[in-house]
């Protein structure tokens, strides 16, 4: 039997843009800081939102006028009645565009960058993050249905042509893949094998570009979540542990794909600006019910910890859930989001290269993904 | 006894049918760089501490070769076999290189020294046993060592054996729980027993209909005087005989094949049998009127879409919805009432997984027209996804009305291939409980189940519960799945010739001249007057469940306006 859900939704959303419109809810603008000038204008923030909510939302931060625009998503695309959609999980820029993976609507959502207007879809099932290369997006999909599962099947990436938005290809990787980064003409990507619990994977897929094919898996631990590149040609790869007896940790791959190093460090997200990987974790435990929050700086030079936080003025006490971080590349700006209790408006914190306190905000629900653009938004 | 080896031969079966299925190609170049294989399937090594473990290696493709174990910058082995050091809890990778004489290679393996190291079960969610025999339960265990088990079967323990050895004395579904523990703590999984009854081998021939399990009666085909009716029986569950032997109204016949040549030269009814292998199956022939006796010309008030509907037996599906208390009447009805609706671009019957079927007639006899299409049957194919359906054809041979004479497949692009299988049977099992999914055996052993998925549809069954038995039986044609599971699950069709199927263009709609008889040789039927479809392929998609034809109203594409 062909997929009925999902082909209605996607049907819903091309056929959208015809429906006259209720009035669409305009963004709420709350100025934050002094207006500042340089070649970055503004960031996207992404606030994921609750599964089965449908209320992934887009907020804006201009920096020429410091005011902060949170849900501009529906003002400028009237016509999409259902919204951005459920659970946004990672947003991109790309040439004249902005991309945003919104995984449980089965879709990436394509808007013109400038703008913020709907331009298409990409209808890729249970996707989760993307990464470009030579004009080609790669989007990293469960595959199967949101669904725990120990039979649940392998994943796949998606090599997408961002001139077409058409799935011109796809390869099988490992269990429920999540994060990807490109090196040396070569795609890795991390399997966390999520569905499977407790049989979670534990590895790394390796897809040659030329080929597209997978050409290898490498070992590193259970339920791997995010990747990054460092400016060294190392990979910064972070497992979730299994919440038991297994806690999170954080690995360092090298250029020959070898893991040389394990940090003992536990990670949800990071984020690596220069030579700095700021990273935190909110660890939760099934055997203390509990969630362990942790900050730190890893040098990637010396490939250590360095810090144990980088918010320095005890503002990071009233963080309650970390949940995204991102790193402003031209002024070293500190940004933390926090979910709170995940089904109320979030708050985003913005602080000093050294770590103070400068200003925070309100954003929609679940704040979670950043994308630095150097083109101003229009039309604020 | 026969029985087990005829389990022995399933077994086999078994693991054909899954090794026959998915293939990837190893695209990695021929190199002269020695081969690296650890000896852990897992891909890491897991020690307790304080315990002592080897690594151990195996390398191909090298010549003069010397080791080398590094961990942490250290050499701490030179042979394929590596102790490993005492060190402190914590995730490790040791890297193994090879220098050889042409080339070097090198691999990591993960080592964790873990405090504690409880055992871990894989057990499968689904375990099937048949009653009345041995069946022989047993788990994969890592961590095993000194472990203990205990084996509770709807909460009474009946084993502490690494094994679990059950014969069943009454069918239907099980709580079956495995416990193992060690030291360092334990591992519980709950899995569901059903026990089934021992299928059984047979001989048998089809007429079309569904079956019931030990259904022993004479089925009925016909053929006209002057006709030859090729008669096959269906194999199920033996392996294939080498030989046959064939009688007619108790005559042996010169066939030592599985196909009979029959060609009755007086009208009459015939007992025909068909034995090997100790068993035997049995059909009545009755040789009726010539072809076109009771031909039925097309008159003023006829239509040319199919007009009657005479049965419909979905196979389990996600779609098929006949809950407790619904009839094989209701279901025809339903049929009927999409027919009476003549729609011509939609489908009339979601058919469900393999082998679900309808069977409609015409208010007038469907000619062949030489080389031209006879019969349009639509579907809701599009590229990248066919659910093809198998086209039968039947000739009111003895004039009663009835669509109980002799089926005709209409062969198509993928018949003549190894890979189709004629005569392929599903038994399907009734659900003992609401919300449960569908388990099935065939007629080579294999198993499977149509998965009852909650978040699509929650009607309570999706097994069609107006089947008076524990199970029932789909017989007709197989085609070799073409689902594509890398990336999105894909469906390409075939060819042409099915129905619900995304064809290439090459042929289009049906035509009475591709009917063939048992054997694969043309039938030659000068008309027809019932169409019986059914879904030829099995088969799920990740996010839709099984694979189901739906299948549009038959339409006589000659009929004269």
């Amino acid at each position: 039997m062909k997929k009925i859900m999902p082909i209605l939704v996607c049907l819903f959303f091309v056929l959208s843009c015809r429906k006259g419109d209720d009035a669409a809810i305009p963004p709420t603008v709350t100025p934050v800081t002094p207006g500042t000038s340089g070649p970055i204008k503004g960031f996207f923030l992404l606030n994921e939102a609750n599964m089965g909510s449908n209320k992934s939302s887009l907020d804006y931060f201009d920096y020429t006028s410091g005011a902060y625009h949170k849900n501009i998503y529906p003002t400028r695309n009237p016509g999409v009645v259902k919204e951005l959609g459920d659970v946004g999980n990672d947003i991109q820029i790309y040439g004249s565009k902005l991309y945003a993976v919104i995984n449980v609507s089965n879709l990436v959502e394509v808007m013109d960058l400038a703008t913020a207007k709907h331009i298409g879809t990409i209808t890729i099932p249970n996707c989760r993050y993307l990464t470009f290369d030579k004009g080609y997006a790669y989007v990293s999909s469960y595959a199967g249905p949101v669904l725990i599962d120990p039979n649940a099947r392998l994943g796949y990436v998606a090599k997408v042509d961002t001139a077409t938005l058409k799935v011109k290809d796809t390869c099988v990787v490992g269990y429920q893949p999540e994060e990807m980064v490109i090196r040396d003409n070569k795609l890795y990507i991390a399997n966390s094998g999520g569905y499977r619990v407790p049989n979670y994977d534990n590895t790394v897929s390796v897809i040659d570009l030329n080929t597209f094919k997978e050409t290898k898996k490498i070992t590193v631990a259970i339920n791997l979540d995010h990747l990054k590149l460092d400016g060294h040609g190392n990979i910064y790869v972070t497992s979730r542990g299994d919440y038991k007896t297994t806690p999170s940790n954080t690995y360092i791959l090298d250029a020959t794909d070898k893991v040389t190093d394990v940090l003992n460090l536990p990670a949800g997200n990071l984020t690596i600006c220069g030579d700095s990987a700021y990273v935190y974790s909110t660890e939760w435990s099934y055997i203390t019910n509990k969630n362990t929050i942790t900050y730190a700086i890893v040098n990637t030079v010396q490939k250590r910890v360095v810090s144990r936080s980088f918010i320095t003025d005890g503002t990071d006490k009233k963080i309650a859930i970390p949940y995204g971080i991102a790193i402003n590349p031209e002024t070293r700006e500190i940004y933390v989001t926090d979910a709170r209790d995940y089904v109320t408006p979030g708050r985003l914190y913005c602080f000093t290269p050294d770590g103070k306190y400068k200003w925070d905000v309100e954003t929609g629900d679940i704040p979670a993904h950043f994308a630095f653009t150097h083109v101003a938004l229009s039309g604020l | 006894m026969k029985f087990f080896t005829h389990l022995k031969w399933l077994a086999a079966a078994l693991l054909l049918a899954q090794l026959w299925g998915c293939k990837k190609t190893d695209d990695r170049p021929a190199t002269d760089k020695p081969e690296i294989t650890f000896g852990t399937t897992t891909g890491e090594y897991k020690v307790k501490a304080g315990k002592d473990i080897t690594l151990s290696a195996t390398v191909a493709n090298a010549t003069a070769p010397a080791y080398s174990w590094k961990l942490d910058g250290k050499i701490i082995g030179t042979d394929l076999q590596c102790p490993l050091p005492r060190i402190a809890i914590g995730e490790y990778f040791v890297t193994f290189r090879v220098d050889a004489a042409k080339g070097s290679a090198e691999e990591q393996v993960k080592v964790t020294v873990v405090d504690k190291l409880p055992p871990q079960i894989t057990l499968s969610l689904n375990v099937v046993a048949y009653l009345g025999r041995d069946n022989r339960l047993a788990a994969t265990i890592a961590n095993s060592d000194d472990a203990k088990y205990a084996w509770r079967l709807n909460g009474t323990v009946v084993s502490n054996d690494s094994v679990y050895t059950i014969n069943p004395s009454t069918p239907g579904s099980n709580s079956l729980t495995l416990k193992v523990w060690n030291d360092d703590g334990e591992d519980l999984k709950v899995v569901t027993l059903v026990v089934l009854p021992p299928p059984v081998a047979e001989l048998y021939f089809d007429d079309g209909h569904y079956r019931l399990p030990g259904d022993v009666s004479t089925k009925r085909l016909s053929i006209p005087v002057g006709k030859t009716l090729v008669l096959a029986p269906v194999i199920s569950i033996m392996p294939r005989p080498a030989t046959f032997q064939w009688t007619v109204d108790g005559a042996a016949q010169p066939s030592a094949t599985e196909y009979l040549s029959f060609t009755p030269q007086t009208l009459g009814t015939y007992l025909v049998t068909v034995s090997a292998g100790g068993v035997t199956g049995k059909v009545n022939v009755e040789c009726v009127a010539a072809e076109g006796t009771y031909f039925r010309a097309q008159q003023a008030g006829n239509i040319a879409l199919a007009t009657k509907a005479f049965e419909y037996v979905p196979a389990p599906g996600q779609f098929t919805s006949y809950g407790i208390g619904s009839t094989a009447g209701q279901a025809t009805q339903d049929l009927q009432n999409s027919l009476d609706m003549q729609i011509t671009n939609g489908y009339i019957a979601g058919l469900g997984a393999y082998g679900g079927y309808y069977i409609v007639g015409f208010d007038h006899s469907v000619s062949d027209v030489t080389d031209a299409a006879d019969l349009h049957i639509g579907g809701n194919a599009f590229a990248s996804w066919s659910e093809p359906g198998i086209v039968w054809v039947m000739q009111d041979e003895n004039g009663n009305g009835l669509p109980d004479d002799t089926w005709y497949e209409l062969k198509g692009s993928e018949s003549n291939k190894p890979e189709t299988r004629q005569r392929y049977v599903i038994t399907y099992f009734k659900p003992t409980a609401p919300a449960q999914d569908v388990l099935w055996i065939d007629n080579f052993g294999g198993t499977g189940s149509i998965d009852y998925l909650q978040q699509f549809h929650w009607q309570p069954y999706y097994f069609p519960m107006f089947i008076n038995s524990d199970s029932y039986m789909l017989t007709g044609t197989c085609l070799a799945p073409t689902m594509i599971h890398g990336g999105i699950d894909t469906s390409p069709g075939y060819a042409w010739g099915y129905v619900d199927n995304y064809g290439d263009g090459s042929k289009k709609d049906f035509w009475i001249e591709d009917a063939i008889r048992a054997d694969g040789k043309p039938a030659k039927l000068k008309y027809i007057d019932f169409v019986k479809v059914h879904t030829g392929i099995t088969g799920k998609g990740a996010a839709v469940g099984e694979l189901s034809t739906e299948a549009g109203v038959p339409i006589d594409l000659n009929f004269s306006k």
